[in-house]
C-alpha cells in the first residue's frame, strides 16, 4: 500500500514538473514579425518626432533549434532606448500593436527583460528632441529548459542608431497666381501649384480643390519630389532644408497638379482654390501612427482668366 | 382769354424743350451686325451713344466675385472726346474706360469716321486679357434743311373762310422730319406747333424732296378773320433725332427758309349788305 502511494506521489511530481516547463514555454513564444523591415541591417533609422516606430530582432538561430528539440525555452530580450552615451531615455517600449510588453516574474524572468523580440517605440517629446541622434539597444538572454532565467546566458548587445527629425512642412509661397491670357481649358490643362516643403522626399500631399466656390475635385494624395538619398551625415540638414517644388501652368514637372477642366456656363474659367490638408514625407509615413505634417500655409488660388470676346458695338438704330 | 392760353402754350413749349435738351427720348440701340446697321449714320455736332455687351463668361465670373468688371479702350478715329452716357467727361485710366456705354459729340466734318473698342478683363490676380477690337464706321451727315417750295418767295394764301392749307415744302435729309413752327395771329404772340412729315422711306440726303407739305388745319387758324403768319423754327430728321442732346441739333438759320414765313389770310365775308340805292325819281 505504501509502495503504491510512493509511486503515485512520484508520478504526480513528474507531471507537475513537466507542466511547469510547458508553462514557461507557453509564456515565452517569439512573436510573428508584423512590421516590414529594411532588408539592410547596416543603415540608421530616421524617425519623425512624435511617431511610433517598430523594431524587430531575430532570435539566435541555434537557440531556436534547441527550443525545437526541447533543450531550451524561449529567450527574453532587454530593449533600451538611450542617448548616444547609453543613458536611458526612460521611454517605455510597447508591443507592435501598442500594448504593454510581457515581463515574466522571477525566477522565469528578470526586470528589464521582455518576452517580445518585436516592439514599438514612441519617439516623442520630451524624451527626445528633433535633430538629435539616439540608440535602440537590445540584448537577447537565453533561458534553459528549466525555465530558470538566471541559468541562461546574456548575449551581446546590438545597437541601432536613431535620427529624430521634424515632421514635414509645406508652404505655398505665393498666395495666388493666374494663368496666361487665353489659356482656354476646354481640353483640360494641368496647373502645377508651386510648393516649398521640408522633410525627406518623396512627400505625399493631400489636398482638395474648389472651382468658383463649389467642390470641384477631391484630389488624390499626390506624391511630389524624389528620395534624395540622405546619409547619416546629412539627414538632419536635409530634413530641415526647404525644397522648392516650383510649378507652372505649362511645365508638368513639379508642384501639386490641378486639372483645369472646361465646360459649364463659365467654360472652366474662373477661380480654383487649392487647399492642402496634410503632408507626409518618406520618414513620417513609416510611423505606426498617422503623423500629420505641419501646414505653414494651406491655400493657393488659381485664376484662369478668359480673354474677352469683345462684342459688336451697338449704336442707335438708323432705320 | 386768348393771352392766357398763349402764355400757357409758351410755358409748355419751353418746358418740353428743356426736357428734351438732355434726353432726346428713349433710344433704341441695335447691333452693328444687323443688316443695314453696319454703319452708324449721325448728324454733325450731335451727341451719339455707343455701347457693347460685356463678355458673358466674364459677367458670370464678376457676379460671383471671381473677376472684376472689365474695362474698355473706347476711341474715335478722328480723336473725338469720349464722354459718359450723360454727356459728362469720361475718365480714362491707362486708356481704358470703366463703362460699357459712352457718348460723344460728333465733329463738324462730313464723311466717315469710326469708333473702336476692345474689352480688357480685370482679374483678381495677374494681368488682364485684351479681347479683339470691334470697330463701327460712322457716317457723318449734314443737318436737314427745310424751305417753303419754291424757295425764296414770300408766299401767301387766303380764303373767305377758315380752311385747311398744305404749304409746299422742300426738305433734305432723312425722313420722317420733325418740324417746329409757330403761327402768329395778327401780330400777336406766336403759338408753337410741331408736325411730323414724311416717312422712313424718304431718304433724300442732300437732294431735296419737294412733294411734302406742312399741313395747317383749321384748328390752328381758329382766331377768326385776320392774318396768320406761319414760321418754321426748327427741323430735325430721323438721323439728327438720334442725338442724345437735342440742343446740339437745332437748325441753323441757313437750314430754314430764307424768307421764312408763309402768310395765310382769312378774309372777312360781308354779311350786312345794304339795300341798293338809286337816284331819286322825283
Amino acid at each position: 500500500m505504501k509502495i503504491m502511494k510512493k509511486t503515485t506521489i512520484f508520478r504526480k511530481m513528474a507531471i507537475t514538473a513537466m507542466f511547469v516547463i510547458a508553462s514557461v514555454g507557453t509564456f515565452a513564444q517569439y512573436v510573428v514579425q508584423q512590421g516590414t523591415y529594411d532588408a539592410s541591417l547596416i543603415t540608421s533609422d530616421y524617425v519623425t518626432i512624435g511617431s511610433t516606430m517598430p523594431y524587430y530582432v531575430a532570435p539566435d538561430a541555434s537557440i531556436q533549434a534547441l527550443i525545437g528539440l526541447g533543450a531550451m525555452t524561449f529567450s527574453q530580450f532587454e530593449w533600451q532606448m538611450t542617448t548616444m552615451g547609453s543613458v536611458s531615455l526612460g521611454i517605455t517600449p510597447l508591443t507592435y500593436a501598442g500594448g504593454a510588453l510581457t515581463t515574466l516574474a522571477a525566477p522565469n524572468g528578470a526586470v528589464g527583460y521582455f518576452t517580445q523580440n518585436e516592439i514599438s517605440v514612441p519617439w516623442s517629446s520630451p524624451q527626445v528632441a528633433v535633430g538629435t541622434e539616439y540608440e535602440v539597444q537590445v540584448q537577447e538572454h537565453s533561458v534553459p529548459a528549466s525555465g530558470i532565467f538566471a541559468e541562461g546566458c546574456p548575449g551581446t548587445t546590438t545597437v541601432r542608431d536613431i535620427f529624430v527629425i521634424a515632421a514635414p512642412t509645406i508652404t505655398i509661397p505665393v498666395a495666388q497666381n493666374a494663368m496666361a491670357c487665353g489659356s482656354i481649358p476646354a481640353a483640360g490643362l494641368t496647373f502645377y501649384v508651386p510648393v516649398t516643403v521640408t522633410g525627406i522626399g518623396p512627400w505625399t500631399v493631400t489636398y482638395s480643390v474648389t472651382y468658383n466656390g463649389a467642390p470641384y475635385l477631391a484630389a488624390a494624395p499626390n506624391s511630389v519630389g524624389v528620395a534624395p538619398g540622405e546619409t547619416d551625415a546629412t539627414v538632419f540638414a536635409v530634413a530641415s532644408t526647404p525644397t522648392v517644388l516650383a510649378g507652372t501652368p505649362t511645365a508638368a514637372t513639379a508642384g501639386l497638379p490641378v486639372v483645369i477642366n472646361g465646360g459649364g456656363a463659365t467654360n472652366g474659367y474662373g477661380m480654383y482654390v487649392v487647399t492642402v490638408t496634410n503632408i507626409t514625407d518618406e520618414i513620417s509615413r513609416k510611423s505606426l501612427d498617422a503623423i500629420p505634417g505641419t501646414l505653414v500655409s494651406t491655400t493657393y488660388t488659381i485664376y484662369v482668366n478668359p480673354t474677352p470676346a469683345t462684342n459688336p458695338i451697338q449704336h442707335e438704330i438708323n432705320n | 382769354m386768348v393771352v392766357k392760353r398763349t402764355i400757357f402754350i409758351l410755358v409748355l413749349f419751353i418746358f418740353l424743350t428743356v426736357l428734351g435738351m438732355k434726353n432726346a427720348g428713349a433710344q433704341s440701340y441695335v447691333l452693328s451686325t444687323v443688316s443695314g446697321e453696319g454703319i452708324d449714320s449721325v448728324t454733325v455736332r450731335s451727341r451719339m451713344g455707343y455701347r457693347i455687351t460685356p463678355d458673358s463668361i466674364i459677367v458670370s465670373l464678376v457676379e460671383v466675385g471671381i473677376m472684376n468688371p472689365s474695362i474698355y479702350n473706347w476711341s474715335f478715329s478722328d480723336g473725338t472726346t469720349v464722354l459718359n452716357p450723360d454727356g459728362s467727361t469720361a475718365i480714362a485710366v491707362g486708356g481704358f474706360y470703366a463703362d460699357t456705354a459712352i457718348s460723344a459729340v460728333i465733329g463738324n466734318t462730313l464723311g466717315i469716321i469710326s469708333v473702336s473698342v476692345a474689352e480688357q478683363s480685370v482679374p483678381m490676380a495677374g494681368t488682364g486679357c485684351t479681347g479683339g477690337t470691334q470697330t463701327l464706321l460712322i457716317q457723318v451727315l449734314p443737318r436737314p434743311t427745310i424751305y417753303y417750295f419754291p424757295p425764296g418767295l414770300l408766299q401767301a394764301k387766303g380764303a373767305c373762310a377758315v380752311e385747311n392749307y398744305s404749304l409746299p415744302l422742300s426738305l433734305s435729309g432723312y425722313g420722317p422730319w420733325s418740324v417746329d413752327y409757330t403761327i402768329t395771329f395778327n401780330a400777336g404772340a406766336p403759338v408753337a406747333y410741331n408736325q411730323v412729315i414724311g416717312s422712313v422711306g424718304n431718304n433724300v440726303g442732300t437732294t431735296p424732296i419737294n412733294s411734302l407739305t406742312l399741313d395747317i388745319d383749321t384748328t390752328q387758324l381758329a382766331n377768326g378773320v385776320g392774318t396768320y403768319l406761319v414760321q418754321i423754327t426748327n427741323v430735325r430728321d430721323r438721323i439728327s433725332l438720334k442725338s442724345l442732346d437735342s440742343t446740339l441739333i437745332q437748325a441753323h438759320p441757313a437750314d430754314l427758309p430764307t424768307v421764312d414765313s408763309f402768310m395765310l389770310y382769312v378774309y372777312p365775308t360781308p354779311v350786312n349788305i345794304n339795300t341798293i340805292k338809286h337816284i331819286k325819281n322825283w
